[in-house]
């Protein structure tokens, strides 16, 4: 794998939790207006 | 490691032109992925480019000469769709990849394959969206802010706009992620966050608007699918639903936008300034609180794009002070840049023409919106011509502008090859001056009363429309002088260009070789 970043696993398991984290609140966003303009 | 990758090149090139197509296709390298997007979006700038020369040639005089006025409402619909998440944004994009990694000093991006697919959706949402030209009824003609109930009218084309936009949506949301990801977890030691290039914070905040307005447009579209497909009514007011929410939802998102596309702009301002001023930027962390300032007051102030649907006095109070407020940290942008440049050793290349110009074209619009931000005068103003001229104050002299800078200041970096700069100068020239002479009689026209989005007008709006549409032809053609200077960059004839490029230059992107290898600080660098 050539073009992988290079920094140690700890960071790229870091970075990856960060991004789950991220995609959940974009998750959590998306449904949330959803759910709230179905309510009002 | 790098040799490796040398090796995989040449075993790729002579394999021919499948396994040439198939790494591009395949890539995960920051840089190639960069590449990917900034072609993509030049595309972009052409197509949209094209729509709006239809435009400008229906409006050249009064009645109905060319288009019929359908096709004219999809001209401006899918000018500015394509514009804005087709060009615009993956510019930036682009420059992020290209830059962010190599300004902190980390190898590639942390998710490199999500890179890769973040990029490849962008080709089909497009073609999704420019395919609708094609269908019975035509491409959405309701405005590239969708409207309801108008937009629930517009036939075969809405399914796959709404399809199109979560597409696009998805693929931008997925590139802030990895960009926040990137800059938050692979910095080379030393490079604290406050030691970091301003072009990096713009875009780590941009980043963050993203992830919170993107999934409020997603949301607004899907409840729009849902009233059109599944029996809900959320917009309309039959079933107890309200169209006026769907401007709340959808400014939620579009506000921030405007700072999602202008907010990179002012990171390549930020870098291209010192170093044509040769100075360090002046007040550096007064730069970084204002753009989070700009940031959290582009969240409060989405109804000033609908003072006219009426709202408590309360509100439009509020909406109108906050968005001038906004006008502050803005101000202490201006101020900075100004005073970098304040007895700096100055010199004018191209990318620092770009600028200057973004200095004061981008304050044109930025006043134009103050004037738009006060409620009474909103009411005259809106929805006319004065809006159209400006946002496109600070859309095109300020966004593309800023790409444009960002573009020649960073090409001999690229490819290893300074750009010619007599060519660069003359497109400069070319595009500042027919910019003023398309959108500034834009500002007369809409205080005089004309409407947008209108295909024909009074008589008495013709000499203006004129000297605007003469304007836009002129700032189209400027445009290929900036495709040949790419080309003859990109065919690496020109000047060699040293590392550092630029002699005021500094940071880390500029220690490493032009053009940059495709494999850069393998191992991390240290910062002093």
């Amino acid at each position: 794998m050539i073009t992988m970043p290079r920094q140690d696993d700890d960071h790229r398991a870091r970075a990856k939790r960060h991004a789950w984290l991220l995609a959940a609140l974009v998750l959590v966003i998306y449904v949330g207006y959803y759910v709230w303009a179905y309510l009002s | 490691m790098s040799t490796t990758a040398v090796d995989v090149h040449h075993e790729h090139r002579e394999r021919g032109f499948l396994a040439w197509a198939l790494r591009w296709i395949t890539t995960t390298n920051h840089k190639e992925i960069g590449t990917l997007y900034l072609i993509f979006a030049l595309l972009m700038f052409f197509v949209g480019g094209a729509m709006a020369m239809v435009i400008r040639l229906e409006l050249f005089q009064p009645g109905l000469q060319f288009v019929e006025p359908h096709f004219f409402n999809q001209m401006t619909t899918m000018h500015a769709l394509i514009m804005v998440f087709g060009m615009i944004m993956p510019a930036f994009v682009g420059f992020a990849n290209w830059m962010i990694p190599m300004m902190i000093g980390a190898p590639d991006m942390a998710l490199p394959r999500l890179n890769n697919y973040s990029f490849w959706l962008l080709p089909f949402a497009t073609s999704l969206l420019l395919l609708t030209l094609f269908l019975p009824g035509g491409a959405p003609a309701a405005g590239w802010t969708m409207y309801p109930p108008l937009v629930l009218q517009g036939g075969d084309s809405f399914p796959f706009m709404i399809f199109a936009v979560h597409l696009l949506g998805v693929s931008s949301i997925l590139g802030a992620i990895n960009i926040i990801v990137t800059i938050m977890n692979m910095r080379a030691p030393g490079m604290a966050l406050l030691k970091m290039p301003m072009f990096v914070w713009t875009w780590l905040i941009t980043a963050y608007l993203l992830i919170v307005a993107l999934p409020v447009l997603a949301g607004g579209v899907t409840m729009l699918l849902t009233d059109q497909f599944f029996g809900t009514s959320f917009f309309e007011a039959a079933g107890g639903g309200d169209p006026v929410m769907y401007q709340h939802i959808f400014w939620f998102f579009g506000h921030p936008e405007v700072y999602i596309i202008i907010l990179p702009a002012f990171g390549i301002i930020s870098q291209v300034i010192p170093t044509f001023s040769r100075k360090p930027l002046f007040g550096y962390a007064s730069m970084v609180y204002a753009t989070a300032a700009i940031a959290f007051l582009s969240m409060i102030v989405w109804a000033h794009h609908m003072f006219t649907v009426g709202m408590p006095l309360g509100g439009q109070l509020f909406f109108m002070l906050t968005t001038m407020i906004i006008a502050v940290p803005t101000g202490v942008k201006i101020f900075n840049w100004t005073a970098t440049m304040w007895r700096g050793s100055l010199s004018f290349e191209t990318p620092m023409l770009y600028a200057l110009a973004f200095l004061f074209l981008f304050t044109i619009g930025g006043f134009s919106g103050l004037m738009l931000a006060i409620v009474p005068a909103d009411f005259q103003y809106h929805d006319s011509y004065f809006v159209v001229a400006h946002f496109h104050y600070v859309l095109v002299p300020g966004a593309v502008f800023g790409a444009f800078a960002g573009a020649y200041y960073w090409l001999p970096k690229w490819t290893g090859v300074m750009y010619d700069e007599k060519l660069g100068k003359l497109h400069f020239w070319l595009t500042a001056i027919f910019v003023n002479v398309t959108f500034f009689p834009q500002h007369f026209l809409g205080l005089a009363g004309m409407p947008r989005r209108i295909p024909d007008y009074a008589a008495q709006f013709t000499d203006f429309n004129m000297i605007s549409s003469i304007g836009a032809f002129g700032l189209g053609l400027a445009q290929l002088i900036f495709v040949w200077v790419v080309v003859k960059c990109a065919l690496g004839r020109g000047e060699k260009a040293t590392a550092q490029v630029w002699e005021g230059a500094e940071g880390l992107e500029w220690t490493v070789p032009s053009p940059a290898p495709l494999h850069t600080f393998d191992k991390p660098p240290h910062v002093e």
